[in-house]
């Protein structure tokens, strides 16, 4: 069964896009990523999810169940943690914890001790007097604390230092293995790349390309870089899967996608002078979607 | 219960100064009339000579100024108007607080539906305004037979604490309204205190006019028109009527569109 699942998701803020049409499925223990740059309807798919917002059009469904009909029910199951991390003035940290822990109905406080000692983090502190990467860490803190069967991360890294981003990770992980979901969002490749099974990649409100992370970043795409003794004869790489050409008379780089034989049949018939064929980083394939 | 509390503790330290304002309100103004009772200056003739509009304006129409509960007639002007802005404000608060301190994401991602968050907030409100007429209700009562030299005026006092509470209860409900159909939260206060301080001025202008007498039926500040109540010792039932009415469309209203509105994150 799908936790996350979404049809023709659809949100206007009045005339202005939010997203469009879109369709997520996320399946029971992977870790999901949403990829897309600022503005692509990211959050606002999230918000959905939690019903801070309503849908203009579709539906959305998590654990199987509508997410405005029954989403009380379904955030005892959620955990969340939003891009920008703001909380009530006055409160120490600790109170904080306690404060959202009362809303689910369980012991939350030996959860609440070992993940701020995972994290660093001081509990007597007023939340005023934090950082904003140690808000961010109250944050996840406070996401974490009831062992929740979804989590969603919205953008979770900014503000956090490598180390911190680091142990973050792990306790991603550590959750994941325990059977949590995760669906994460972020413009960040590389946080994508290092955590996520499958990425959505969103853009301009609609979704563009569900792949496996491992399609994405292994053997579908090649990144061909070549010069030869004699100028190439215009729209001599003319044929399907090719993208992001550029020729220069004897020089050519370009990236590939499909069956390679299709390629090095064609360069066969060249006169070589170099040929580099190397796996292009997760940025350049990405660049190529948003385009 | 966890929101309540957690509504209670923050507004705590709010309604501890508009309790000190309404008692320190009541007490200087009675002891304003005591001072004017010892002075032995003609009380009646000094104020007999203020024309009518300025009369208006400062809310001494139709009372008997050399007697302590004409006195806090006047009085009340400034405690119900008070009182009006502490519940507004205080409805229109609690219900934009979380996204105006951008607390929404926290808030609405736990286990709570509009609707519980919308009940704790408005029963700690409530707590609020229920407070704040008692502290108003008791300073009154000590403070007003305190100076009083008539007859025992305290079920006067009390029937127009009565009227306060309900005024209360409506600008409450006023600002809970304006709150959740507001789609702007920064705007919800400014229409809550558009409505308070317009019904106001009419009734201070239906106090000038003889014209267009029926708009007193659409400001709540001529239904607990203090002169009047104790004129007949009782609240007028049709007022009462109109404001409970009017209150609980409110309400519904705060429960229907806040549950309908998407939340400003």
């Amino acid at each position: 069964m799908a936790v996350i699942e979404t049809k023709k998701l659809t949100k206007y803020y009045g005339k202005d896009r939010g997203i469009i049409d879109v369709d997520i499925s996320v399946d029971e223990g992977e870790i999901y990523g949403f990829i897309g740059p600022n503005g692509a309807g990211k959050s606002t798919t999230i918000r959905i999810l939690l019903s801070l917002i309503y849908a203009s059009s579709g539906t959305a469904t998590i654990f199987g169940k509508d997410v405005v009909e029954y989403g009380p029910e379904i955030k005892k199951e959620i955990g969340y943690l939003p891009s920008e991390v703001f909380y009530y003035d006055n409160m120490r940290v600790k109170e904080l914890l306690e404060y959202s822990a009362s809303f689910y109905k369980k012991d939350c406080s030996k959860r609440i001790k070992e993940l701020s000692e995972i994290m660093d983090l001081d509990l007597g502190k007023k939340i005023d007097d934090l950082s904003y990467g140690n808000k961010k860490k109250v944050g996840i803190v406070q996401g974490l604390i009831h062992e929740p069967k979804l989590i969603i991360l919205d953008e979770p890294t900014g503000g956090l230092d490598p180390l911190m981003q680091q142990k973050f990770f792990e306790l991603v992980h550590e959750e994941n293995r325990k059977g949590a979901t995760i669906f994460l969002s972020s413009h960040i490749l590389s946080e994508v790349q290092r955590l996520c099974d499958r990425v959505a990649i969103i853009k301009d409100g609609k979704i563009i390309q569900v792949e496996k992370m491992s399609d994405l970043a292994n053997s579908n795409y090649s990144q061909f870089k070549l010069t030869t003794t004699t100028p190439l004869p215009t729209g001599y790489f003319d044929i399907p899967g090719i993208s992001d050409l550029e020729t220069n008379s004897t020089h050519a780089s370009f990236l590939f996608k499909g069956n390679i034989n299709t390629v090095t049949k064609k360069l066969a018939e060249l006169d070589l002078l170099s040929l580099f064929v190397e796996e292009p980083d997760l940025e350049e394939i990405f660049l190529h979607y948003y385009e | 219960m966890n929101v309540f509390w957690h509504e209670l503790k923050a507004h705590r330290k709010g309604l501890i100064w508009w309790s000190l304002g309404m008692f320190l309100m009541v007490y200087s103004g009675m002891a304003k009339y005591g001072a004017y009772k010892a002075s032995s200056v003609d009380v009646t003739k000094v104020f007999g000579a203020i024309p009518k509009v300025v009369k208006a304006v400062l809310g001494m129409r139709d009372v008997d100024l050399s007697t302590a509960i004409g006195f806090f007639v006047i009085l009340f002007i400034y405690l119900i108007v008070m009182a009006a802005i502490h519940a507004s404000l205080l409805g229109a608060g609690v219900l934009t607080e979380e996204e105006l301190d951008r607390t929404t994401e926290f808030l609405f991602a736990k286990p709570i539906s509009r609707v519980q968050a919308v009940i704790a907030k408005t029963s700690a409100a409530l707590v609020a305004v229920t407070t704040l007429n008692v502290v108003t209700t008791v300073s009154s009562v000590v403070f007003v037979s305190a100076y009083n030299k008539d007859a025992p005026v305290t079920r006067e006092v009390l029937i127009l604490m009565g009227g306060l509470y309900l005024a209360q209860l409506l600008f409450l409900s006023a600002g809970l309204a304006a709150a959740a159909i507001v789609q702007n939260p920064k705007r919800a206060a400014a229409v809550v205190s558009a409505y308070l301080f317009g019904t106001y001025f009419i009734s201070l202008w239906l106090d000038i006019t003889e014209k267009a007498q029926w708009l007193k039926y659409l400001t709540p500040f001529k239904y607990f028109d203090a002169a009047a109540i104790v004129k007949a010792s009782s609240l007028d039932p049709v007022y009462i009527a109109i404001s409970a009415i009017l209150t609980t469309v409110l309400i519904v209203l705060t429960f229907v569109f806040y549950q309908r509105r998407d939340l400003n994150v």
